[in-house]
């Protein structure tokens, strides 16, 4: 499973790094950091939940 | 505030209310009125403080406040003529920088001020945090009583806001007082312009600091400020005190109405403040819950660039827009069953810290203090009785959604004796 952060979307709300912070690193400003990320196995579900979480929709989850 | 059948406004002519965010009125029946506007009326026209749109309805506001070129955030503090007056109705006195700012020039003074507000930077300000709360329940516990809102709700946000800036802690009270008079009271009335004077002195008393610091080391944003720049060119003296002011209106006031509201609804809803003292994990969704239902900042407004249609409805360059956070976190085709918080809900896309850009940029500090503030008072005073008829809600909450003073009863607890922080 990947993610998929959209940098342009992104505005630091957190709320997935919040829910999936093995998943979600942060950049210095505390800005999700962009581009596509590998999941760790096991944190599928936690990934979903931060992706769903996201108020912009700025994330994308591609199995 | 409702859609009146009487006026006749033409075929095609836009649904007309009468909305005013500063009234009694819309202070004690902001749900109804909200419920209203998004079932017959979520883009409609307004006439009051010089016409505008009221935009309620979700993917309205989203569309509003992500579209920087098409719905501005400038303010012309310079001519008063020039529609673009910024982000309040009716324009604030003085200028929010950044937040008054469109793209580019705005992302470049929001990179320079993000790393200040990062969830790192959160972090760290936790244990300060954490004193403060505990130092100030010392104070209060073994009287069995105290009041929610004077006594923790405004001294532990103003508190940390001062500790962030960098400036005296005693000085609290001197830049909390103004600052919640001016959310606290009708827009242009003689208590907000007293407390406007008030905070436009402490300005000036900030912007004295600002030659010195330029030179020294010192902690805290207004020290960084001073020495930062942007676009290769260091902050004006005034820009760094701007920006300084708005970050401490952003920081005082706005979790205390947060606290405030959950406190007086958990007192209502004992068996969720049961459950919420049995369950910490519950917390994290339940400090979202509270963001939507409560909606602190209950609208912002833009003001329209270029003709467009919200809605169904025309907007034309010049309106002005504002956009209810607080209607919107009622939408039933975002949120199910929205009138009724559900600590668990998820997913939670609240418009309570907007969205897009101009995204609040202490919401990381806003989360973390509130968290902290409620566990204090769910901890050392789990039976806190509030007594309501003492109780006074802000006069208006047409900036905040808050309250003036909050005195409660519990049962009364030995101090920790822990200090106040330095």
């Amino acid at each position: 499973m990947r993610v998929t952060v959209d940098r342009d979307r992104c505005s630091g709300h957190v709320r997935c790094a919040a829910l999936a912070p093995q998943v979600y690193r942060l950049d210095e400003e505390g800005y999700a950091a962009a581009g596509a990320h590998p999941v760790p196995p096991g944190q599928e579900r936690p990934a979903e939940r931060g992706a769903l979480a996201c108020p912009e929709g700025a994330i994308s989850v591609s199995r | 505030m409702s859609v009146d059948p009487s006026v006749d406004t033409g075929a095609g002519a836009p649904p007309s209310i009468e909305f005013d965010h500063y009234s009694p009125q819309y202070r004690d029946n902001w749900q109804q009125i909200a419920d209203e506007n998004l079932a017959r009326c979520p883009v409609a026209r307004s006439g009051t403080y010089g016409g505008f749109w009221l935009v309620s309805d979700y993917a309205s506001v989203s569309r509003v406040i992500r579209d920087d070129a098409t719905f501005t955030s400038t303010h012309n503090m310079d001519d008063p003529s020039d529609p673009r007056q910024g982000i309040v109705i009716p324009p604030n006195p003085m200028l929010q920088v950044p937040m008054e700012f469109d793209p580019p020039l705005y992302n470049v003074y929001r990179r320079m001020l993000n790393p200040y507000f990062s969830p790192p930077a959160a972090r760290a300000l936790e244990p300060f945090v954490r004193q403060a709360v505990d130092a100030l329940l010392d104070k209060v516990c073994a009287t069995g009583r105290m009041d929610l809102v004077l006594d923790l709700g405004n001294p532990v946000p103003a508190l940390a806001t001062m500790k962030l800036v960098g400036l005296p802690l005693d000085d609290w009270e001197r830049f909390a007082e103004p600052m919640h008079g001016i959310v606290s009271h009708p827009a242009g009335g003689p208590e907000y312009l007293r407390c406007m004077n008030a905070l436009q002195e402490l300005g000036n008393a900030l912007g004295a600091l600002v030659p010195g610091l330029r030179e020294r080391e010192a902690d805290g944003l207004l020290s960084g400020l001073a020495k930062a720049t942007v676009n290769d060119q260091p902050l004006s003296d005034g820009e760094v005190v701007l920006i300084a002011l708005l970050v401490m209106q952003g920081g005082v006031d706005t979790t205390t109405a947060l606290l405030a509201n959950t406190l007086w609804w958990l007192e209502e809803h004992p068996e969720q403040r049961q459950r919420l003292i049995e369950e910490p994990a519950l917390l994290e969704h339940a400090t979202e819950e509270f963001l939507r239902i409560f909606t602190p900042v209950p609208a912002l407004a833009r003001t329209v660039t270029e003709d467009v249609v919200v809605g169904g409805q025309q907007m034309c360059a010049g309106d002005r827009v504002l956009m209810s956070f607080s209607a919107a976190n009622r939408d039933p085709e975002v949120f199910d069953d929205p009138a009724e918080a559900r600590l668990d809900r998820f997913p939670n896309p609240h418009a309570s810290f907007g969205l897009g850009i101009h995204r609040c940029i202490g919401s990381n500090f806003a989360r973390s203090w509130f968290q902290i503030m409620l566990r204090g008072v769910l901890d050392r005073m789990p039976d806190y009785a509030i007594d309501r008829d003492a109780t006074r809600r802000n006069e208006s909450i047409g900036i905040i959604n808050g309250f003036f003073n909050m005195p409660a009863t519990f049962t009364p607890s030995e101090p920790r004796g822990v200090p106040m922080p330095e």
